[in-house]
Order: C-alpha cells, then sequence, then structure tokens
C-alpha cells in the first residue's frame, strides 16, 4: 500500500515534466500565433504543476512519517527511533529531497506569480512563464533522472541507517527551508527580468510589480544564512557563528547582490534609472542562487576527505547553470540597451549616486567573496598546488568594504533625489560626524583598542545620530503643522512613508547586528585551561567553578557530562553542563556546548579532552552582545514586514511604442 | 596572677588570631585557573594552521584527533624554543601550504590580495566616469525643477503615483 | 547609462562573457580533477628516520635499518574502516615481494591500542612484517598524514619516492613501487 504511495509522488512529478514542456510551448506559440487560449493553457499548466509537486513532496514526507523504510530515501535519511519533528522535516535532510523542496518551491512561487499578475502583466506573461517553466524543467529532469528520491527497494529495510546526530537539530531543519525559498523567490523578479528584455520594455513595471517578491527572498534569504549562523554557533562549539566556509560563502554571494539590487531597484522606481544594471543585477543574484545551491553538492569545493559527488550530477549541475547563465546574459548583452532610459545621474552628491556606491560596494563585497572562495580551485587547476583561503583573509579583507557601507547607510536615506549640495551636507551631516570621532575616542578608552574595533563603533554612532537627526527634524516639522503630540506624529509620518520607515527599522535592526557582530569579534574572551574538580576560571563577569565529570546515556549517545556552577558578579548563580556525546553506531563523537545567554553576553563553556581523574580541558568563552545579531535579524524582520505592506500603486503593463502583438486577457 | 593570666590571653588572642585566618584561607581559598602563557602561544600559532580534516576549521578551534595531537606538538615545540615561523614551517614542509590559513604572499599568491583593491579601483573608476560625465550632459540642458525634491522626508509613494499617470 | 552607448557598450559585454567562459571553464576543470589527491611536499625529499618500539616486541625499529632496501611504510589503525580493505592487499603483496629482499614493508600503529591492534590481526590476518607503534599520531604529523590508510614508498637511499593516499590496489602498489625503483 505504502509502496504504491511513492510512486504516486513518482507519477505526479514525472507528470509535471511533461506539462511544464507543454506550457512553455504553449506560452512560446502564444508569442508568435496571438492566441490567447495558449497563454491561458500555459497558466493553468502552471497552477496544475504546482499542485502535482506539492503532491510529490507530500508522498515523500508522509512516507518518512509511516516510516516507509521500502522507499529508499527514507531508509537512508531516518530511522525508527527518530522523533516525529525530524521526520516531518527529513525530506531536505540530503540531496534528492532538498532539490525536490527547490522545485516544490519554484513551482509553487510561479503559480502565485503568474496568477497574481495575471491581469496587469499580459504582455510579459508568455516570458515570464517560458522562463519559469524552463527553469523547472531543469529541476525534474535533474531530479526524475539523476537525483531520484522516489526509488523503492524491495524487500524494504528492516530499519533505516543510524540518526545522523548533527541532522537532529531544530536549527538544521529550519535553515535549509528558509534559505531555499530566499534563493527560488529571486526566480520571479528574474523571470520579469527577463521578459522586459525580451520585450525591449525600458521604465519601471517589472521593478515595481516584482517589489515585494524581491523583499520576500531578500528577508528570507537573510534568515536562512543567520539561521545557518545561529546553528552553527550553538551546535559546532567553537564559539562563532560565521567562518568563511564555502558553503556559507556560497549563500553569501547571492545576498550580497541581491541586497545591491533591493536598493538600486529605487532608483529605477523613483528616477527611472539603472534599468540595464538592474537586470544585470538580477540575473547574477540568481545565477549565483543557483550557483550556490549546487556548489556545495558538487564535488567542486570539497576538502580531501569529504564524499566523492557524482560527477554526472556535477556535470549536469554545471550544464544548466551554463544554460541559463548564457540564454539570460546573452539576453542582456543583446538586447540590454533597450532598456536605457533618457534620464541620467546628474550630481555626485544624489539619492541615486549614494545608491551607486551602496552598489559599488556591495558588488566588491560579492566579487571578493567568489575571488576568495575560487582561488584555492583555480590555484589547484592551474599548478596542481594546493592553498587554503580562510577566515583570516576574508575578515582582512571584508572589513574596508563592510566599514563603507556602514558609513553609507548614515548618507544615503538623508540625502535627496537628484542633487544635494555641500553645504547641505556640512548642515546635515556635522554633528554626527563629531558624535562619531567622540564615541570613537571615548570607546578606546572603554577597551577599544583595535582600530577597525573604534572606526566601527564610530561609524555606528555616525548612523544612529544621522538618522536620528533626520527622523527628528521630520516629526519637528510635522508637528509644526498639525499640533500633534511627538509619538502621534511619528506615528502618522511613519504609516504615510512606509517604505522609507520601514527601511530605517531594517537600517536600524542591520546597526544592532552589527553592534553584536563588533562585540563578539573584539571584545571577546577566550581562555583555555585544564581544570580538575574545584578549579575556578573567570570569564567576563562570571566565575566559573568546576564540579565534576559523569558518564549519562541518551537513546542512541553515551556522554560525559561536566558540572560547571557559575556566579556572577552581582550574585546570580546557575549551572552549565557542556558535554562530549559518542554515537557508537556512526561512530561519531559530537561537542556540545553549554551557553548561558543574556542581554549583554554569552558565557560559552566546551569540553576538550579527559586527563584522568576528572581532569578535563576547558575552553571557555566570554561573547559580549552576541544575542544583538539575533535580536537585530528580529528587527529587521519587522522592517521588512513594515514596509512589505505597504500597497504598490497600481501599475498595468503598457504595451511599447512599437507594439508586437497584443494578447487579450 | 591576674596580670600573668591577662598576658597569657592577650599573647593567646594575638597569636591565634593571625593563624585561623591563614588556616581559613588555605581551606576556602579555590583555585582560578588563569590562561597559561603556554596556552596563549599556542593560540597564536595554531590559529595560522588549518586543520587538515576539515572544513576550514584552524587547528584551534578544531577537535579533530589530527587537530588535538598537532596542537600538543605546537606545545611541545614552543616549550623547546621554536619560534612561530619555525613551526609553521615545519607543518608546511609536511602537508604543504594548504595547512596554512592564509596563503602566502610568495610566488603567484599575491593576486588575491591585490585582485580586490585592483576591482574596488577599477568600479570606481568606471563609477566616478559615469557620473561624470552624465552631470557634464545634464549642465548642457535645462531643468527648472531641480529643487522640488529637496525635502527628503516627501512621500515617496505621491511621486511614483503622479509619474504613474504621466505613463 | 552614457555619452557613448555604441562604444562603451562593447567593453562590457567583452568583460562579461569574459568572465562568464573563466569560471565555466574553472568548474569543469574542477569537476574532473581528482579530489582525493593531494600532492605532497615530502616527495622527492629524506623520509623521517623514526625510532619506535616495535607492536608485540621489546625491540626498537629504525627507517635506517632498513637502508638499501625500499621501504613500504603503511599507516593503519584497528579503528580504520578503509584499511580492512586494503589489508588482505598488503598481505599478499608482502608475502610476493618481501622473499626477494630487496622489498621490506613496515606497518604503522598510529593512534591505536596494542590490545585493538592485535584484535583486528587476529580477526583478519598477521602482517608477515613488523608494525611500529605511533602511540599519540606524532610519527602520522611527522610524514604529513591526513588520515589513514596512508602508504610511503621510500626507495633504497631513504627518499621518498611516492605516496599513496586511501586503500591499495595491487595495480596501484606497482605503480608506486616502481617510482621508487626508478631512482638510482
Amino acid at each position: 500500500m505504502s509502496g504504491s504511495l511513492i510512486e504516486i509522488g513518482l507519477g505526479a512529478t514525472s507528470l509535471s515534466l511533461i506539462i511544464a514542456v507543454a506550457s512553455m510551448i504553449l506560452a512560446f506559440l502564444s508569442l508568435h500565433r496571438g492566441a490567447p487560449s495558449f497563454l491561458h493553457a500555459a497558466r493553468h499548466g502552471m497552477i496544475l504543476i504546482a499542485v502535482l509537486t506539492t503532491i510529490g513532496c507530500f508522498t515523500i514526507i508522509w512516507s518518512f512519517v509511516i516510516k516507509d523504510f521500502s522507499v529508499l530515501y527514507v531508509a537512508q535519511n531516518s530511522n525508527s527511533q527518530l522523533p516525529l519533528l525530524y521526520r516531518l522535516t527529513a525530506l531536505w535532510g540530503a540531496h534528492e529531497g532538498s532539490l525536490m523542496l527547490w522545485l516544490w518551491y519554484l513551482a509553487t512561487f510561479s503559480a502565485i506569480a503568474v496568477f497574481v499578475h495575471w491581469k496587469s502583466h499580459p504582455l510579459s506573461m508568455p516570458y515570464v512563464i517560458m522562463t519559469l517553466a524552463g527553469l523547472q524543467i531543469g529541476f525534474m529532469v535533474f531530479i526524475l533522472f539523476l537525483s531520484n528520491p522516489f526509488i523503492e527497494v524491495h524487500p524494504a529495510m528492516p530499519d533505516g541507517r543510524d540518526l545522523n546526530p548533527l541532522l537532529q537539530d531544530p536549527g538544521l531543519a529550519f535553515h535549509p527551508p528558509t534559505l531555499y525559498m530566499g534563493y527560488v523567490a529571486f526566480s520571479i523578479p528574474f523571470a520579469f527580468a527577463i521578459a522586459a528584455l525580451a520585450r525591449g520594455q525600458s521604465g519601471r513595471e517589472w521593478v515595481v510589480t516584482t517589489r515585494r517578491w524581491t523583499l520576500f527572498a531578500w528577508v528570507t534569504l537573510t534568515s536562512g544564512i543567520l539561521l545557518g549562523g545561529y546553528w552553527a554557533y550553538y551546535e559546532l562549539g567553537w564559539g562563532g557563528y560565521w567562518a568563511w566556509d564555502p558553503v556559507e560563502n556560497a549563500s553569501l554571494m547571492p545576498w550580497l547582490t541581491g541586497t545591491a539590487f533591493l536598493h538600486s531597484i529605487m532608483a529605477q522606481d523613483q528616477r527611472n534609472l539603472f534599468q540595464t544594471w538592474n537586470v544585470f543585477l538580477i540575473i547574477t543574484t540568481f545565477a549565483l542562487s543557483l550557483l550556490g545551491t549546487f556548489l556545495v553538492r558538487s564535488g567542486v569545493l570539497t576538502s580531501v576527505h569529504s564524499f566523492a559527488a557524482d560527477p554526472g550530477r556535477g556535470a549536469y549541475i554545471l550544464l544548466f547553470l551554463i544554460v541559463v547563465s548564457v540564454i539570460a546574459y546573452g539576453l542582456l548583452i543583446w538586447r540590454g540597451h533597450r532598456l536605457i532610459g533618457p534620464h541620467k545621474v546628474s550630481n555626485l552628491v544624489s539619492r541615486e549616486s549614494a545608491l551607486l556606491y551602496n552598489n559599488l560596494l556591495f558588488v566588491a563585497a560579492a566579487i571578493i567573496v567568489l575571488t576568495g572562495t575560487l582561488y584555492p580551485l583555480a590555484i589547484e587547476v592551474l599548478t596542481g598546488e594546493r592553498v587554503s583561503v580562510a577566515a583570516p583573509y576574508f575578515n582582512k579583507v571584508m572589513a574596508p568594504v563592510m566599514l563603507g557601507i556602514v558609513l553609507l547607510m548614515g548618507i544615503g536615506p538623508l540625502i535627496p533625489w537628484r542633487k544635494s549640495s555641500y553645504t547641505k551636507m556640512q548642515k546635515q551631516f556635522s554633528i554626527p560626524i563629531g558624535l562619531a570621532v567622540l564615541i570613537s575616542i571615548v570607546s578606546y578608552f572603554l577597551g577599544a583598542t583595535d582600530i577597525i574595533a573604534m572606526i566601527a563603533i564610530g561609524l555606528v554612532g555616525f548612523v544612529l545620530a544621522s538618522t536620528s537627526l533626520d527622523i527628528i527634524g521630520a516629526v519637528k516639522a510635522h508637528r509644526q503643522v498639525t499640533d500633534r503630540s511627538w509619538l502621534s506624529s511619528l506615528s502618522v509620518l511613519a504609516g504615510n512613508n512606509q517604505r522609507r520607515y520601514g527601511g530605517f527599522i531594517v537600517h536600524l535592526g542591520t546597526l544592532v547586528l552589527i553592534i553584536g557582530v563588533i562585540g563578539s569579534a573584539f571584545f571577546k574572551e577566550e581562555a583555555t585551561v585544564n581544570m580538575k574538580p574545584g578549579d575556578q576560571v573567570v570569564s567576563g563577569p562570571y566565575t566559573l567553578t568546576y564540579k565534576t565529570i559523569v558518564p549519562q546515556k541518551g537513546p542512541n549517545y553515551s556522554e560525559r557530562m561536566a558540572f560547571f556552577d557559575w556566579k556572577k558578579e552581582d550574585g546570580t548563580t546557575g549551572t552549565l553542563t557542556p558535554s562530549k556525546r559518542n554515537y557508537p553506531v556512526t561512530q561519531t563523537v559530537t561537542t556540545e556546548a553549554s551557553i548561558l545567554s543574556t542581554l549583554v553576553g554569552d558565557l560559552y563553556v566546551v569540553l576538550g579532552n579527559e586527563h584522568g581523574k576528572g581532569e578535563v580541558t576547558t575552553r571557555v568563552f566570554w561573547n559580549p552582545l552576541v544575542n544583538w545579531v539575533w535580536i537585530g535579524w528580529m528587527i529587521i524582520l519587522f522592517g521588512v514586514l513594515f514596509a512589505m505592506t505597504k500597497r504598490a500603486p497600481k501599475i498595468v503593463s503598457t504595451p511599447n511604442k512599437k507594439p508586437t502583438k497584443e494578447v487579450l486577457v | 596572677m591576674r596580670q600573668l593570666i591577662a598576658f597569657v590571653c592577650i599573647n593567646m588572642i594575638l597569636i591565634t588570631t593571625p593563624l585561623s585566618l591563614f588556616a581559613a584561607e588555605t581551606v576556602t581559598t579555590p583555585q582560578i585557573k588563569v590562561e597559561s602563557e603556554l596556552e596563549k602561544r599556542i593560540r597564536t600559532v595554531a590559529t595560522k594552521l588549518r586543520c587538515p580534516v576539515c572544513q576550514g576549521e584552524s587547528v584551534y578551534d578544531s577537535h579533530a584527533d589530527v587537530a588535538v595531537e598537532m596542537k600538543r606538538l605546537i606545545g611541545d615545540k614552543l616549550k623547546a624554543g621554536e619560534s612561530t615561523e619555525e613551526i609553521l614551517t615545519y607543518f608546511k614542509d609536511r602537508y604543504g601550504n594548504f595547512v596554512l590559513m592564509e596563503p602566502p604572499a610568495e610566488g603567484l599568491h599575491w593576486v588575491i590580495w591585490v585582485f580586490p583593491i585592483f576591482m574596488a579601483l577599477l568600479g570606481g573608476l568606471f563609477l566616478f566616469q559615469n557620473l561624470k560625465s552624465g552631470a557634464k550632459e545634464l549642465k548642457d540642458t535645462k531643468y527648472d525643477d531641480f529643487d522640488q525634491d529637496d525635502a527628503s522626508d516627501q512621500d515617496n509613494s505621491k511621486v511614483s503615483e503622479i509619474e504613474e499617470l504621466r505613463l | 547609462m552614457t555619452t557613448n552607448p555604441q562604444k562603451t557598450v562593447r567593453w562590457w559585454q567583452f568583460a562579461l562573457i569574459g568572465v562568464m567562459i573563466m569560471m565555466f571553464i574553472l568548474f569543469a576543470a574542477g569537476l574532473g580533477r581528482d579530489t582525493k589527491f593531494i600532492p605532497s611536499p615530502l616527495i622527492g625529499k629524506a623520509a623521517f628516520n623514526f625510532d619506535l618500539k616495535q607492536l608485540g616486541a621489546e625491540k626498537q625499529i629504525k627507517l635506517s635499518d632498513y637502508k638499501g632496501k625500499i621501504v613500504i611504510l603503511n599507516f593503519w589503525a584497528s579503528w580504520c574502516v578503509t584499511c580492512r580493505e586494503e589489508h588482505h592487499i598488503l598481505l599478499e603483496s608482502s608475502k610476493a615481494l618481501q622473499p626477494n629482499g630487496k622489498v621490506q614493508f613496515i606497518g604503522v600503529n598510529s593512534k591505536d591500542t596494542d590490545k585493538a591492534a592485535f584484535g583486528f590481526m587476529d580477526k583478519r590476518g598477521h602482517f608477515p612484517y613488523p608494525s611500529v607503534i605511533d602511540r599519540q599520531g606524532r610519527m602520522a604529523l611527522e610524514y604529513g598524514v591526513y588520515g589513514m590508510p596512508e602508504t610511503f614508498f621510500i626507495n633504497k637511499n631513504g627518499v621518498i619516492a611516492a605516496k599513496h593516499i586511501g586503500a591499495l590496489t595491487h595495480k596501484i602498489l606497482a605503480d608506486k613501487l616502481k617510482q621508487a625503483e626508478a631512482v638510482q
């Protein structure tokens, strides 16, 4: 019975491939025949594909839930002891299933986009459908022929492989789906950009239409990345949350260009600028999303002892990437000049130019991450030598770029469109600059001896000061006219300018995050000591006393758990229990850190090796302000929501000056 | 007689008080451990080395067996008086440049340090050129509504709706 | 966006195409390579002359004891899963090659206990050659070992001629042995 369930999933996915091909052809034909019924059919196809892929995913998830080990994927990635939560999330626990998730997102988002924008974009719809269907076909072929999660084994396995301890974790359960949502959501603005290119359509329509998709993609991608960092922090036990690992970098690159895109479309929206550049940015962002998804699976960026990926898969992935890039960038090269509008950036100092500087910095950052990540590969291919490019390199090179971005955060949103003058800038920014310098100097005496830390703190102060002054000025002006209270004026202003104030909130969240980064990077205290029972160590405002280490048993592991009593300067006390776990079946040893989280910082304890008689090497961290990173993220989420709920003005797709064929809906 | 008793009592108090304080200290003062100098030096060296079997972790951060043994070896070498450079060279001779966290600034590798700066300058130059030419072009045309958008807090949505109507 | 669209538009197009082509070639080449192969800087250098206690006997063994012979140095451990795959190759090859007196196999039992090592050998067959004890893995570091099994082919002058990471096969062993023989 359950065998046939997975067959339904396979059948549904196979059918969706056929329909995707059909939709693509129909959409194409509707262009040349001018027959609206073809386009209608294509649209129905897209919606059907969403339904079918939902069925496909559901059958896999259900097979996990009912522990159907006749399905190979279920047998390889779960076990009869696996708790329900992890059975539900096991779909994306490995390669095949995570691709299915990607496809499901793509199908669902495509259906929604086609449905929502149908009435307002009849002329772009054929191209949008063709693009999205084409991408879907690429994934479906890969899944069905090279990474099939629906394969059955007969007779059914008695039980699954033992639970991979690393995967049994809420952080890792939510990180992939959030991340993939971000990657895939960029496909919608991508599809509309392709449509704009194909139609030679200058103007701002596609950008305005897809604004919410862009915001949604950006915020989910940001969340996915931060969830990954959070998981790494509490699970991997080295006290940090970002290591410039190739896998992490692969997700950061589309985020960097995606953020550049998010900002520069404002210029297209407000002033009809940067059309070609924006198309380039979204193509690059989506291409990097594809690259990011696949780079980590293709075997191209692996270390010595990783499992060699199937060369067939790697080759297909590369081919797919080449096809998408050639078509998209090819279109850009061939027809990009048609998108150029009459306006130009008029002034070196204006909102538009600030957005350009923003783009320069973010794209530079993306290039740095890309080069650094691919450099070892390039050197190996060229000379056979193996080198490492890791955290020290990236931290050094990225620091100035990131500082520049912070500086711009405090200037860009506050200067007017078209032009500003140096005298105006002086008025606006002299107080914030003065404050920044003062804060910098004060921070030195409070312990910030690193020059980068001083500059960073000064810049944060600058942004806070300049933005607050601007908002205060606006509220003041508003009160003079309307005679309201401070709070009331502020809420009215915010309500009328949801996008602007949403942006302020997001920037504020970013600042909070940056403060968290500064605190945990520059003011971290770390100590590695051998402790015998009764020994104490001081870290930050805490004194830790090592009590004892005892054996414990878990469902499938044995554990050595140490007990540490902590006492804070103000007298509060508690216990921390770091441990080491041994999973005999998979022969893995994990270190479980014990963390005490407060607003001021984290006390973070990890065990090293034992030396007999209760003596154990202990690594203790005091990570100041690290939780501000996660708090900042929350504020960013809120800000995006605030900006997103602003109703976009209705834009109806207008025909070009020389229409090809108008398709009536 | 009374004076003798008083003298003995005072002496007893004088002698036993500091003794008792001393005794109390030896019983209740715990061992506060501080990271040893050697450990600090091990950290300096081990954070410059890459764990050969991990995905980008430093030897210092890694819990892998190889990394743990490398840290022990580094400790022994530091005790024997070797410098950071000598220890890094020791591992480099046996594992290749791969084991260094940063590519050495020798041979072809200066590329990776210079390239980002080069790109940034190039990008900046290109940007600057574009802006200058755009500004120059604008000088030659007449625009009379320059100051309309000065109010930075203007409701941007209203602007876009107006533009929409013009479309 | 510029005053001369026709002229400037061309250079960025070329730049874009160029970058794309370079990246794709890089990835294609990257896919084709063998990620397991790491060039060892020790090849062509003198092998470290270890002086370690033999496994199961109260004597010390030095590498220099075997000068004049080709030494095949194999790092293994009882907990190493891949070592089980190559175990029979080692037994067969050593039985075939050692009698001629030109080749000597030596095992290095690294990061292991005597008890577990003997358990491994009792179960799968004892080596017809000595193993030395590298209790903490210090010797493995000396040889730039990443993991186990790794095998070094040292020529009769004590220079490392070749190295193999992973399980041996008869063919690999023969190939690497030839490299060790090639030195005068």
